[in-house]
């Protein structure tokens, strides 16, 4: 009968001596002087392989040789116990199967056998490798801790980073010379609102952050790289226990742009997105045919040269029946509309309402950023009144001239660096008044603010401006002097001055013909 | 009173901001109205910092 040799080593031990080839022919010779054969093809040989894993290519294949010729191999030879395993289970799962297949287990460095005593031994040695194991895992794990807590990055670089170390040899990121400047823009461009998550996936892989094969990242790979706030500077892993800390790396985004991501994947803000609708804002709920007053539909036919030319119509109504046109072009349409909006402005009490809306949605977008504000003032209240007791220890000689330049010294480079972003946080609160007066102004402009919105922001001003919507007549545009009275007073107006807008509160349309 | 989550504003508040126009405004078109506001109010939002962003990058 044959016997097989297993011989494992992980990368570190390669370094400290107990090589592939010393186990093997340490195997060898104890085999050959028990008298038990070990042909080559019976050496299994992991390296750079952890014990703490049972998916290791070469102990999977020597249980697969010791199933299939079972009867035929007598002996697992293993310099050491714990090549097999670092835990208890694995080692009695695996031992289970070499017994299951007629196969004793012999180390050459510890007294085991199939004796009680041997047995004992056996199980005391494996425990004892479990214990080690978890000794070193415990070290690591404590290591790993301690780098983060003081702002290291001691795991894989993120995308957009490479690894890097501090002066004092601290395990951190850089921003990667390539990557980063893409990470940003991708973070920041899905700051706008205007993607999904989905839809980010194929910004990322447009702006060329893809996967290591050159494809595109999975969606929920980019929401992870959204969610992460290594990004803005911060440390958080599994090891930090929940708790964030500040990194000594450089981050690619604000806080600000990282809290605005954040709340747009929790869907506490709104996402805007484009989509084919885009091309017909009025139709479905909002125009309605004249002599019917069904909604009106939308078409694009195609043209002898094969190009669309969208447009509105309805499908109910028949020019041979009614003798009148029932479509037209949608860029008409939509320039009259736009004639309309340009005529007509929000009344006061309507905009007292959207003012105070938008102040109140600035103030929620910007609360971390007056929180973060908040908080740099009191680190920089702090840093000052530590310098002050470190002059005052130089005075009572208490330190010496150079403990306190020293000290000083690295005070001063925080307080700088609080300053620099208590500026950046100042700007935020200052820009209050000014993006709800420019808020306000957009949308004193109907015609052109709605021209350049998106489909839902362009079907809410509709709404907000005629909640009932518009009856519309494919002849003679949106209503007649004798069918529409509102219409009538902008007619009235217009030809009265035509520079000065007609102020409405929601203009209720109402149809001429509304039994129809 | 209609409140709903996330509510920027309650329909009391728009209301008295409405003044005499929501005599006639039901609830429920107040609240239609508080919603497209809200919704136009974030998108504004976002413009007049695009365009912030523009100006500072210019200057």
């Amino acid at each position: 009968m044959n016997s097989v040799v297993y011989v494992r080593v992980s990368t570190d031990e390669q370094v400290q001596g107990t090589s592939l080839d010393m186990q093997q022919k340490q195997c060898l010779d104890f085999a050959k002087s028990h008298g038990w054969n070990v042909p080559k093809e019976n050496i299994f040989r992991d390296e750079g392989e952890s014990a703490k894993a049972t998916n290791r290519p070469q102990l999977l294949a020597m249980l697969e040789y010791c199933r299939k010729n079972k009867g035929n191999v007598e002996k697992c030879i293993v310099w050491k116990l714990d090549r097999f395993a670092r835990n208890s289970d694995d080692h009695v799962m695996i031992r289970a199967i070499l017994r299951k297949n007629g196969v004793s287990l012999v180390s050459v460095t510890e007294p085991i056998d199939d004796s009680p005593t041997g047995k004992l031994m056996e199980t005391v040695l494996s425990g004892f490798a479990q214990f080690d194991n978890e000794v070193r895992t415990h070290r690591t794990t404590e290591g790993m801790k301690r780098r983060l807590e003081q702002g290291g990055w001691p795991h894989d670089a993120p995308i957009g980073y490479v690894k890097a170390r501090t002066r004092d040899g601290i395990t951190t990121i850089a921003p990667h010379p390539e990557m980063a400047a893409k990470l940003t823009l991708f973070l920041e461009t899905f700051s706008t609102g205007q993607y999904t998550v989905r839809q980010a996936a194929d910004l990322a892989y447009e702006l060329g952050i893809r996967n290591a094969k050159g494809g595109k990242r999975t969606w929920q790979t980019i929401e992870n790289t959204i969610k992460n706030p290594i990004y803005a500077g911060y440390i958080q892993s599994k090891y930090t226990n929940g708790n964030r800390y500040i990194g000594l790396h450089e981050a690619l985004i604000s806080e600000a742009t990282f809290n605005k991501n954040q709340r747009i994947l929790a869907g506490k803000q709104k996402v805007f997105t484009r989509s084919d609708e885009e091309d017909y804002p009025l139709r479905r709920d909002f125009l309605r045919c004249i002599h019917c007053s069904k909604y009106v539909t939308a078409s694009a036919p195609k043209g002898a040269s094969g190009i669309k030319y969208p447009r509105y119509g309805c499908a109910h109504c028949k020019t041979s029946i009614i003798g009148k046109k029932v479509s037209k072009s949608s860029a008409e349409v939509h320039k009259e509309f736009r004639e309309i909006l340009s005529r007509i402005r929000y009344k006061e009490g309507r905009l007292k309402v959207f003012k105070r809306i938008v102040l109140q949605r600035w103030c929620d977008e910007y609360d971390d950023a007056l929180k973060a504000a908040y908080q740099i003032n009191k680190e920089l209240e702090r840093l000052q009144v530590e310098r002050a007791q470190v002059n005052r220890k130089f005075v009572r000689d208490e330190l010496t001239y150079s403990e306190k330049q020293e000290a000083v010294k690295g005070i001063d480079t925080e307080i700088a660096d609080y300053t620099k972003k208590k500026v950046e946080a100042d700007e935020y609160a200052d820009q209050k008044e000014q993006i709800v007066d420019n808020a306000v102004l957009f949308m004193n402009d109907p015609s052109e603010f709605w021209n350049r919105a998106p489909l839902q922001i362009q079907k809410a001003v509709q709404r907000t401006l005629f909640p009932h919507g518009l009856a519309y007549d494919f002849e003679n545009g949106f209503g007649t002097i004798e069918l529409n009275e509102s219409y009538l007073l902008i007619q009235k107006l217009a030809s009265e001055d035509a520079n000065n807008p007609i102020v409405v509160a929601g203009a209720r349309f109402e149809l001429a013909t509304p039994g129809l | 009173m209609l409140l709903r989550a996330n509510q920027v504003i309650t329909t009391e508040e728009a209301r008295e901001l409405l003044g005499d126009e929501s005599d006639h405004m039901t609830d429920e078109e107040v609240q239609k109205l508080i919603e497209d506001f809200d919704l136009i109010a974030q998108y504004t939002i976002k413009l007049v910092q695009k365009f912030k962003q523009k100006e500072n990058k210019t200057a």
